[in-house]
């Protein structure tokens, strides 16, 4: 069953430099209990599909085209108190940098509890201090910490709390931003080992939001590659990390180093994928200016989607 | 190719640059400080290094295994409870007045977080310049031709479309790469960099450790590297040292030392590492 399907949405900020287009006719299907992960440097507009699935965005922000319809309504048709009772009870998010977020003046436990009595107005305190315990051992918190302040807890924990939190609502939908950037490798495998466990459990889909391709990689069973505001290539992690498309993905894989050297490193590549965009006519190839397969059709044409399988897919000519 | 350098390298040079002996460093725990009385947190537990001229040595650890404090004794920031850290065999514990100034001019940091290791108020020039200011290098005239060859070295090219911008106005990268000219332009023996691309994206880490190794081949520079990337290491260091909870748990050539980790803390660094092994 379809749990989330995002047709054509583009958002558009206005900046002081005119609007910029954000997010540029993305489209995509999330069943239940899958996993999808959004890869793709800082300012690609990752972080701005997922507030915007929450309508979360700021004031500069429009939505200017598209549809999210989440479990069959269009949750850009409906009024501001709808919206607000499917936030954290139907779609919760791990927002970036959040473990920093927690209040410093009131203990974790707290927190927590007022978001399930927000959303559960006819819950005990004892029964979301329950709640709150069986959560914490979801994340492996010890129960006596619940109440301790943030400060008392580690870096890890914060964030181990942060999705327990997400959780406390049991959403059917988790969008994670970023949810393991600033912690170590170990803490961070141990997370992410940690969401692979409840995501299976729990059966809830996934949207995990990264630009650590290895992080996703072992969360996510699609992955979608974006540039410049545009799915430039999706597809199983299989055939998106094993044979990429696109020539973009390429650079991006070719500039992650792996300990056992999965991949190629290759400077040249690196430094066209982190190369500031150039300016293009509309419709043409975002890649272009960077790409160093690009051919004469590639300037003439706009780039469409190109089949691979079934299931991968990439936004270029060349891969016709 | 890369093997015969390094091979090359160690036949050279038998001469430590610097040289950390039995070290050992304590913060006191200051939330503690009305509980019972004073704690102590021991941040470095009587740490040996011995860091060999024109290597790149890695420091790899976990967030509070103590890597940034070792940095910042071997700079000379902040005092130490016991042992000693020499370089180029003279204690640096004592140094004083001219002779601190002569080390601190030798010894340079690249610090973590572009964001906030740049003055906002300063310009790129200025940031670059301050450094040939404070140690009276050069008229104006010769600091402005240094500053335009250490910015285009650090790939800001062209450097003077850089001078008059700001932090504020350059990328994660650029700011990184500002942070890179001015640890250079003193032409330092010594180079501390301190996990210097955990706040960049993979494509421009993976670009900022090329000008890394390219400045440091170029300049036969010194590099001590601290990071928690095990990847990131085996790609730029020579020699990797781990360290786990104020210890040194092992130390070798970066290649030995993930081939073959002798602790089991090495072994649980290397597990946590992500792999793509659904990839052929």
């Amino acid at each position: 069953m379809t749990l989330l399907a995002v047709d054509n949405l583009s958002i558009t900020y206005q900046t002081r430099s005119g609007p910029h287009v954000a997010v540029d006719d993305v489209s995509f299907d999330l069943e239940k209990g899958q996993s999808l992960g959004i890869v793709g440097e800082s300012g690609c507009g990752k972080t701005t599909i997922g507030m915007g699935l929450l309508r979360l965005l700021p004031a500069n922000a429009t939505i200017t085209d598209g549809s999210i319809r989440f479990a069959g309504n269009n949750l850009l048709d409906l009024p501001v108190n709808a919206m607000q009772a499917i936030r954290w009870k139907n779609i919760s998010m791990i927002f970036q940098a959040a473990m920093n977020a927690w209040n410093p003046v009131q203990r974790v436990g707290d927190q927590i509890i007022e978001a399930i009595r927000t959303h559960y107005p006819e819950t005990s305190r004892a029964e979301a201090t329950e709640a709150v315990k069986r959560l914490y051992e979801a994340v492996d918190i010890p129960g006596n910490r619940i109440f301790n302040y943030p400060h008392e807890y580690s870096g890890g924990m914060k964030q181990r709390a942060i999705i327990a939190m997400a959780l406390s609502c049991q959403p059917d939908l988790l969008i994670a931003d970023e949810p393991t950037t600033a912690l170590d490798v170990i803490v961070q495998d141990q997370i992410i080992e940690k969401l692979k466990a409840i995501q299976t459990e729990r059966n809830i889909a996934v949207i995990f939001i990264s630009h650590d391709i290895g992080v996703v990689a072992e969360v996510c069973h699609t992955i979608m590659v974006m540039y410049q505001g545009k799915i430039v290539e999706s597809g199983r992690r299989e055939e998106v990390f094993g044979s990429p498309a696109h020539p973009y993905t390429q650079a991006l894989l070719s500039s992650y180093l792996t300990i056992d050297g999965v991949f190629e490193v290759h400077e040249d590549q690196a430094a066209s994928a982190c190369a500031a965009p150039g300016e293009l006519p509309a419709g043409l190839c975002a890649y272009l200016p960077h790409c160093r397969q690009a051919e004469l059709d590639c300037r003439r044409l706009p780039a469409g989607w190109q089949e691979i399988s079934p299931t991968h897919k990439a936004r270029c000519r060349l891969c016709s | 190719m890369q093997l015969e350098t390094k091979m090359e390298k160690t036949a050279k040079n038998h001469s430590p640059i610097l040289d950390v002996e039995q070290v050992v460093k304590r913060y006191r725990d200051e939330r503690s400080l009305f509980r019972h009385g004073a704690d102590w947190i021991t941040a470095l537990n009587g740490v040996n290094l011995t860091i060999q001229k024109g290597e790149v040595f890695g420091l790899v650890g976990a967030s509070g295994s103590g890597k940034t404090t070792l940095g910042r004794l071997a700079l000379k920031l902040e005092p130490y409870d016991s042992g000693s850290i020499r370089f180029q065999g003279v204690a640096t514990r004592t140094l004083k007045g001219k002779e601190l100034k002569a080390f601190r001019r030798k010894v340079q940091l690249i610090p973590q977080d572009p964001y906030q290791s740049l003055n906002p108020y300063l310009s790129v020039y200025d940031t670059v310049a301050e450094p040939l200011i404070i140690h009276n290098i050069g008229d104006s005239q010769t600091q402005k031709t240094i500053v335009k060859d250490c910015l285009a070295a650090a790939g800001l090219v062209p450097p003077s479309a850089y001078f008059q911008r700001y932090p504020h106005q350059l990328s994660g990268g650029e700011r990184q790469r500002a942070a890179i000219a001015r640890a250079m332009v003193l032409e330092p023996e010594f180079v501390i960099a301190d996990e210097p691309t955990s706040m960049l994206d993979a494509s421009i880490s993976f670009t900022i450790f090329k000008l890394l190794a390219k400045i440091q081949k170029a300049r036969s520079v010194t590099f001590l590297f601290i990071t928690h990337d095990l990847a990131a290491a085996r790609f730029l260091c020579d020699r990797i040292a781990v360290i786990y909870q104020g210890e040194i748990v092992e130390t070798g050539s970066s290649e030995a030392v993930i081939q073959n980790p002798q602790s089991d803390y090495t072994r649980a660094l290397i597990r946590a590492q992500p792999r793509f092994s659904f990839v052929k």
